[in-house]
């Protein structure tokens, strides 16, 4: 029961209403019959008002009882008619007048308070608990929306009315209240206290009253009303989440958060903390990682801890953060922890902005001389700038060579460096040799054909010339990755080889080796080579190459050709006529140059050139015979030869000349010119020639003859006579 | 100027490898003049009998476009000269020099004929020619 009963326990009863509703009835005087009243006399209710809410209640029940009701009735015949009904109860108890007097403003809501309230026990107990404020009681209802509460209880109503809260309800809406009604009584009371009535108005509905004390529980009432704006994200988060978050970041922090959607935020709660020490200056954090997500926020701040992820969140722009974040957590802490190594050699952030954050790193790891680079880079920084590519290549370089155990060589190309321009050649070159490896790993990776046998060296070397795939058919084609290896170590161009093609460098391989092959290259053009080796028949050129140095060779194919023009022979016929030997013996100028017999030639060996040391020349029989001044003591055939063996003198003197002579050579010149020069041919075979002196060789018929060769006259053979 | 002596003296005769007819030694030396070389190497089977004849007498000799003559002393107490010739040039050296190096070349083929049983041993003048040259080669005091 509501307080107030005191009075209304004077003998009431209970009795069953005009509703059927169960009240509490008693001793209640009738109305009188007929519904008229006399007027009051006595004066205005205000001025009736005792000291205590009950003494003032008992004063308006025997002085105004008449009187309000007849106002009542009066002016409403409505309410005149409700009172009828329950006249004589309100009556008896004199109660109805207070009511009348407590409502003079609000007639047209008598019959409704009639309704609710057929107990006039309990509106009594009502208007007891405000009888010492009852105007402001009054002001309270109304404004809160009267029905609204009255559609409440009895106990709750009486209980706010007696929680000193009346400032409070007059400024509550309708859903407020809803709301707070739906908590026991002292809650309600405990949150109307504790919040502000906006507050009350905007969040209570929207989270309701039991989650709004479950809020109070954890956050202080002034960080909730901070948070009345907020209530649908607070409606779905947990309020423990909330308490973290807004520990960490505070309630300022918080409504920076809260633009972050809830699951983030659900994901940030357990580790807000952590988060708060990495980022003491939330909307910071939220302004440089809006693209991250809580998760990629949380993996920043496990990976490069606080002080270094900072430093990232200083010197990073967004979008490298947002790169960084998805690093694992190694390599956040990795960049991170560079980045404090600048700090800690003391360079300076525009210095990293003249290295560019790749080189940067790389030269810190090289860990002497950083800043000395980053100033003699800085008066480069304009060249710098514009080698994008160029410089992180060189940042990569340096790392490689650091992380490959070579810092030493890293600090050496740096202090080597006299001048920025020489630093970057240096380090441009080095930047190419990683280029390299990047292809090399490429080639590696998709083609096992280069992995096995060929150097790392070999294999920079052929993808640098040439696709992968090419490289791998031309390793193929050269079958042996020994004989690759050996001829891409002489330092060649590749790219020769790769229009030479493995096939034809594999015919190469099977006549010499890499260093020759390499020479070749050196002196003769692509062209030339292949033409070479789709030409020269294949013993031959295994004999070529196995006895000319590739020089020589050269010197062959670029002076004398392959094939045959007109009388002059090529490298293909030079070789199967004199073999290999030979033509290294005697050299591509002599060949070039060999006319052998001619038509001088035979006019000595025929005609003679008189007596000289004896006749010279004129082997020719019938001429030597007729030759005047010489007489013959003997002329012997060589069994049924055409050759003849005569001695003779050439008086007076009695030396003694042997000579051989043939019959019939100048009838028979064509056959014997043949012979010569079959002769001289077999002479140059075997090497049984001096230039400008002696030769002796066999005609294909066995003639052995001899002779000289170009002693009066370069190429051209002398004389011949039989031996 | 005539050759040193000790240059034709210091020249190798050596057995030939091969069967070239006649052709059984060989006269090599690194400082070797060409006519020397080309007189000596050349020499058919045929030209043996009459050259070792003439080296006796002290006379010239031709073989086709090599050989050589023995030169006139311009003063009495002068020794005399040979000049041997091809189809090239000539080198002149002393008279005994030079019949000292016939002399060794032809005993040399003489035994390497011997050791060979070449065909030369059935030549009618054969054994003259080994009787002339074991003379020549005392005459020359070799």
């Amino acid at each position: 029961m509501p307080s107030g009963k005191k009075k209304s326990k004077k003998g009431t009863q209970p009795v069953t209403g005009t509703d059927g509703r169960t009240t509490t009835t008693g001793t209640r005087a009738q109305a009188p019959p007929g519904g008229s009243f006399t007027p009051p006399t006595s004066s205005q209710p205000q001025a009736i008002q005792g000291s205590t809410p009950q003494q003032a209640a008992a004063g308006w029940q025997q002085t105004a009882a008449s009187w309000t009701f007849w106002a009542l009735s009066l002016r409403n015949p409505a309410v005149a008619a409700a009172a009828s009904k329950h006249g004589s109860t309100w009556q008896e108890h004199n109660d109805f007048h207070t009511i009348g007097l407590l409502l003079p403003g609000h007639l047209d809501l008598v019959p409704k308070l009639l309704k609710l309230f057929p107990s006039i026990e309990e509106l009594t107990a009502i208007i007891d608990a405000v009888a010492g404020d009852k105007g402001k009681a009054l002001e309270a209802l109304q404004k809160a929306g009267i029905l609204a509460l009255l559609a409440t209880s009895v106990p709750r109503l009486t209980g706010l009315l007696k929680a000193d809260v009346n400032d409070k309800l007059v400024q509550l809406q309708e859903p407020a209240l809803e709301a707070l009604h739906k908590v026991k009584p002292n809650e309600e009371i405990h949150l109307i206290r504790q919040l502000k009535a906006s507050t009350l108005n905007t969040l209570v509905p929207v989270i309701g009253a039991a989650r709004a004390k479950t809020y109070l529980n954890c956050l202080s009432p002034a960080t909730l009303v901070s948070l009345e704006e907020h209530g649908e994200l607070l409606a779905k988060m947990q309020p423990q989440d909330v308490k973290a978050l807004i520990d960490a970041y505070g309630a300022e922090g918080f409504s920076i958060l809260k633009q972050r959607p809830v699951a983030d935020l659900e994901l940030l709660a357990p580790q807000a903390a952590l988060v708060s020490e990495t980022f003491p200056e939330a909307s910071e954090v939220m302004t440089h990682l809006k693209r991250i997500s809580a998760e990629e926020l949380l993996a920043l701040c496990e990976g490069a801890g606080s002080a270094n992820l900072q430093i990232l969140l200083e010197h990073l722009d967004p979008k490298e953060i947002y790169q960084l974040a998805r690093q694992p957590a190694k390599t956040i802490q990795h960049e991170a922890s560079l980045l404090v190594n600048f700090g800690h050699k003391g360079i300076g952030w525009d210095e990293l902005e003249v290295l560019g954050k790749d080189n940067a790193m790389a030269f810190a790891e090289a860990n002497q001389g950083v800043k000395e680079l980053a100033k003699k880079l800085k008066k480069f920084s304009g060249e710098w700038k514009q080698l994008d590519d160029a410089s992180y290549s060189i940042g990569e370089a340096l790392k490689i060579l650091i992380t490959n155990k070579k810092p030493a060589k890293a600090r050496k190309i740096i202090k080597d460096s006299a001048s920025a321009e020489k630093l970057h050649e240096a380090i441009t070159a080095i930047a190419k040799l990683i280029e390299d490896k990047k292809q090399l790993r490429e080639a590696l990776a998709s083609t096992p054909i280069l992995r096995d046998g060929l150097t790392g060296k070999s294999i920079k070397q052929l993808v640098r010339a040439m696709t992968v795939p090419e490289a791998a058919d031309f390793i193929k084609a050269v079958g042996d990755a020994a004989n690759l290896n050996d001829l891409l170590a002489q330092g060649i161009e590749i790219s020769y080889f790769k229009q030479l093609t493995g096939a034809h460098t594999a015919t190469l391989f099977t006549k010499t080796d890499a260093k020759k092959i390499k020479a070749l290259a050196d002196n003769l053009t692509v062209v030339q080579l292949t033409e070479v080796v789709q030409n020269v028949p294949a013993q031959a050129l295994t004999n070529l190459l196995g006895e000319l140095s590739a020089l020589q060779f050269a010197d062959f194919v670029k002076v004398c050709g392959l094939q045959d023009v007109g009388a002059k022979k090529g490298l293909i016929t030079l070789e199967n006529k004199y073999t290999a030997a030979s033509l290294k013996h005697y050299g591509h100028t002599f060949f070039n140059n060999l006319q052998g017999v001619t038509n001088a030639t035979m006019q000595h060996v025929i005609d003679g050139d008189g007596i000289k040391t004896g006749v010279s020349g004129c082997h020719d029989r019938t001429k030597f015979m007729a030759q005047p001044g010489i007489a013959i003591t003997s002329d012997i055939r060589r069994g049924v030869t055409a050759v003849y063996d005569v001695k003779y003198t050439i008086p007076p003197d009695t030396k003694v000349y042997i000579k051989t002579l043939i019959d019939n050579l100048n009838a028979n010149k064509a056959d014997w010119r043949r012979r010569a020069t079959e002769a001289l041919d077999d002479a140059i075979k075997n090497q049984q020639l001096t230039v400008g002196g002696k030769w002796s060789g066999a005609s294909i018929d066995g003639y052995s003859l001899e002779g000289y060769y170009g002693s009066k006259t370069s190429h051209v053979m002398d004389t011949f006579y039989v031996s | 100027m005539p050759l040193a002596d000790d240059i034709l003296n210091d020249l190798e005769i050596t057995a030939r490898p091969g069967n070239i007819p006649g052709r059984l030694v060989e006269l090599t030396g690194p400082n070797a003049p060409a006519p020397l070389l080309n007189f000596f190497n050349y020499l058919s089977p045929r030209a043996l009998p009459p050259l070792v004849a003439a080296l006796r007498a002290q006379r010239g000799f031709g073989h086709n476009e090599e050989g050589y003559d023995y030169l006139a002393a311009a003063a009495s107490e002068e020794p005399a000269t040979v000049a041997v010739y091809d189809f090239v040039g000539r080198v002149e050296m002393s008279a005994p020099a030079f019949q000292r190096l016939a002399a060794r070349f032809l005993v040399q083929l003489v035994q390497v004929a011997a050791a060979r049983q070449d065909a030369m041993l059935q030549q009618p003048w054969w054994e003259e020619f080994v009787q002339d040259t074991q003379a020549l080669a005392e005459q020359a005091e070799i």
